[in-house]
């Protein structure tokens, strides 16, 4: 019974390893994740939320993120548009709950305001880049 | 000073003639009296001074009692203790209760003769005289199932602890947490320019914005990977050079 018992607890163990190390996200992942923590960072910050309304303001947020990605990007865009404004209009009334009615507005402004200047860092040439000496070297 | 006086006026009150006596000790001694006493005692005891009191008190015991009195004293007083026993046990039962009296040394509790030879004729029909069915029980539990009943329980304790401790506070996620951390930093800047622009371009089309190609290509260009004019002129393969070598760091990123 007790050799019965420590197979049993070397497999239990065995499975949790192998799971734990499935669940490691992958490099990228982990980068994505990075941006959408610069996004709460970037958010929290605009909204000035404090401990308690973050509390309950993020996963209400979480919701609302997954309705928008659920709309379907092979959509018409003005259809698409449309479908994002009604899943907005839908969670409004829950942030004004938690955050207010001016600070709801601003967040809305501000959701797009963050992918506007992920989009002005990407378009901005990078100054004083290294100039690598792998093309240099054959001058 | 005004209890005294209260006091004073109630005895006066009650008796005047003890109000009425001066405050004096009554209860006076010689000067060293007890430090002489006990060498006063030991005198008279050895001078066998008598005190005037005791002195009229002839000198004989008065205190005797018949010859023989101790000897015989434990018969005679159990004689007269049978000799004042009224009744046994027996005279009263008799006298408080004439039936249980009558009673005494029968047995009550008989049955008739062959009765419990005859007791499985007079069973009545539907009745089974058949061999019962013996029913076994388990001494013990498997010991396996009382570990997995242990493990089972063990479980749903740790669990309820779990929901418990965690009831009424929203649980949330490790991307959220590291911003609010960012932002309760104040680290927002740095960590925003360390993020590679392929990354962004990735987040956003994720989030379904549309990166035209022309953004695209130009971002993943590195400008200083380009030929310079001298490398054109040095080797006409330049451009197919950069080409192949692009493609090959695309390939091993």
């Amino acid at each position: 019974m007790k050799n019965f018992i420590l197979l049993f607890a070397f497999f239990l163990g065995g499975e949790t390893v192998t799971r734990a190390q499935n669940e490691q996200p992958s490099d990228d992942t982990k980068k994505q994740e990075r941006i959408e923590a610069l996004y709460v960072a970037y958010i929290s910050r605009q909204l000035e939320l404090s401990p308690e309304e973050a509390q309950k303001f993020w996963p209400m947020h979480t919701q609302f993120e997954a309705e928008v990605k659920a709309v379907r990007r092979d959509l018409p865009e003005l259809d698409k548009q449309q479908a994002i404004l009604n899943v907005k209009k839908k969670y409004q009334n829950s942030f004004n709950s938690i955050v207010g009615p001016k600070r709801c507005e601003r967040f809305f402004h501000m959701d797009g305001e963050f992918k506007r200047k992920l989009l002005d860092r990407i378009k901005t040439p990078k100054q004083n880049q290294a100039i690598r000496p792998r093309m240099r070297a054959r001058v | 000073m005004q209890n005294e006086n209260e006091i004073l006026n109630e005895l006066n009150d009650i008796s005047p003639v003890l109000a009425a006596q001066p405050k004096l000790n009554v209860f006076t001694l010689p000067a060293f009296y007890f430090e002489n006493l006990p060498e006063l005692l030991l005198n008279a005891v050895r001078e066998e001074r008598i005190p005037e009191f005791l002195q009229g008190i002839p000198k004989q015991n008065t205190g005797k009692v018949p010859e023989g009195y101790f000897e015989g004293l434990a018969g005679q007083i159990l004689d007269r203790v049978r000799s004042e026993q009224a009744e046994t046990a027996a005279d009263e039962i008799r006298v408080l209760s004439p039936v249980l009296e009558s009673l005494r040394g029968k047995r009550v509790f008989e049955v008739p003769a062959g009765y419990f030879e005859q007791f499985k004729a007079a069973m009545p029909a539907g009745v089974q005289t058949g061999k019962a069915m013996v029913v076994v029980m388990k001494g013990r539990m498997n010991s396996f199932l009382r570990y997995a009943v242990a493990a089972v329980f063990t479980g749903l304790m740790a669990l309820g602890v779990t929901k418990l401790t965690q009831s009424g506070k929203t649980r949330l996620d490790a991307t959220v947490l590291n911003g609010l951390q960012i932002n309760r930093e104040h680290s927002f800047d740095q960590e925003f320019e360390k993020v590679a622009d392929d990354d962004i371009i990735k987040y956003l089309q994720a989030n379904g914005e549309n990166i035209d190609a022309q953004t695209v290509a130009y971002k993943t260009l590195d400008e200083s990977d380009l030929p310079s004019q001298e490398d054109y002129l040095n080797d006409e393969k330049a451009v197919d050079n950069y080409l192949d070598n692009t493609n090959a760091e695309k390939l091993n990123n």
